[in-house]
């Protein structure tokens, strides 16, 4: 994934409505959209975030067994990479259950959530892959975080 | 080595290739009327997907080396060429907030590069 799943939102979803001023979250109403509805799209978005970092875990723990030794040799290790393999087909479910999700909410109210993942991916980085924790590290996650949330709540965005 | 140059620029490379593949996803959904078997069989939004497998292609070898959570992160980068695409192909209006998204992920992305030095 050189893109990002959020990206997919604004292309995918002719039919989602933002508010882009809102004050919060609560304040976002879908057109004829319930309470329960509403929860269910959250709980499906959180759902994508964490399918997304478990993508990622997959696919830097596949990227290991890539043999560089010629164009064919990468891509035939790449093609037959159980982990590889999985990890992206991982992403691709949580992109269509992002559409899924988009079909019954907002993208101002979902979009923003999609951010999460970069938060799972720098944990499980850490706690799983040992990798290294710096305050340069925390502070650009929080940042970039807070700059993709900041692209959901465009209002133009949908 | 946290993560090194080449995988930096393997993954601007995959993020700059992903962004088209939101283009042609997007150039794509407009001419799609209605039906699993119109989209699927869309020639603009078969591209994309080939894309987004090229981009997945150049993510994967610049994670060989180096740390996730420093590469990871960058991807973010592709949210900036997709909005400069949006605006050139399809004069999508550059807004206050997409401003701001834009200029917080560059300035992450550079916090993620000053720890990496």
């Amino acid at each position: 994934m050189g893109t990002d799943i959020g990206s997919l939102g604004p292309v995918e979803s002719p039919d989602a409505v933002a508010t882009g001023d809102a004050p919060g979250l609560a304040a976002t109403r879908p057109p004829g959209g319930g309470t329960l509805r509403r929860r269910k799209a959250i709980i499906l978005v959180l759902l994508c975030t964490v399918l997304g970092a478990g993508a990622q875990l997959l696919l830097k723990m596949g990227s290991q067994g890539v043999d560089t030794a010629s164009l064919f040799s990468i891509v035939w290790s790449m093609a037959t990479n159980v982990p590889l393999v999985a990890g992206l087909a991982l992403y691709g479910l949580s992109m269509v259950l992002f559409v899924h999700a988009l079909r019954n909410e907002q993208l101002s109210l979902l979009y923003p959530l999609i951010s999460l993942t970069y938060i799972w991916v720098t944990v499980v980085s850490i706690v799983l892959l040992n990798e290294s924790v710096s305050f340069w590290k925390v502070a650009g996650v929080a940042v970039i975080v807070a700059g993709v949330a900041c692209l959901g709540r465009d209002p133009s965005a949908a | 080595m946290n993560a090194t140059t080449s995988s930096v620029l393997l993954v601007l490379v995959a993020s700059f290739i992903g962004s088209f593949g939101a283009v042609l996803l997007k150039a794509g959904s407009m001419r799609v009327k209605r039906g699993l078997r119109d989209m699927v069989l869309n020639p603009r939004i078969l591209l994309g997907c080939v894309t987004y497998v090229l981009s997945s292609f150049f993510f994967i070898l610049a994670i060989r080396q180096g740390e996730l959570s420093i590469l990871y992160p960058m991807v973010a980068l592709s949210y900036v060429w997709t909005m400069l695409w949006a605006k050139i192909f399809f004069d999508e209006p550059f807004t206050r907030n997409k401003f701001a998204g834009i200029a917080l992920i560059l300035t992450g992305v550079a916090l993620l590069n000053v720890g990496r030095g």
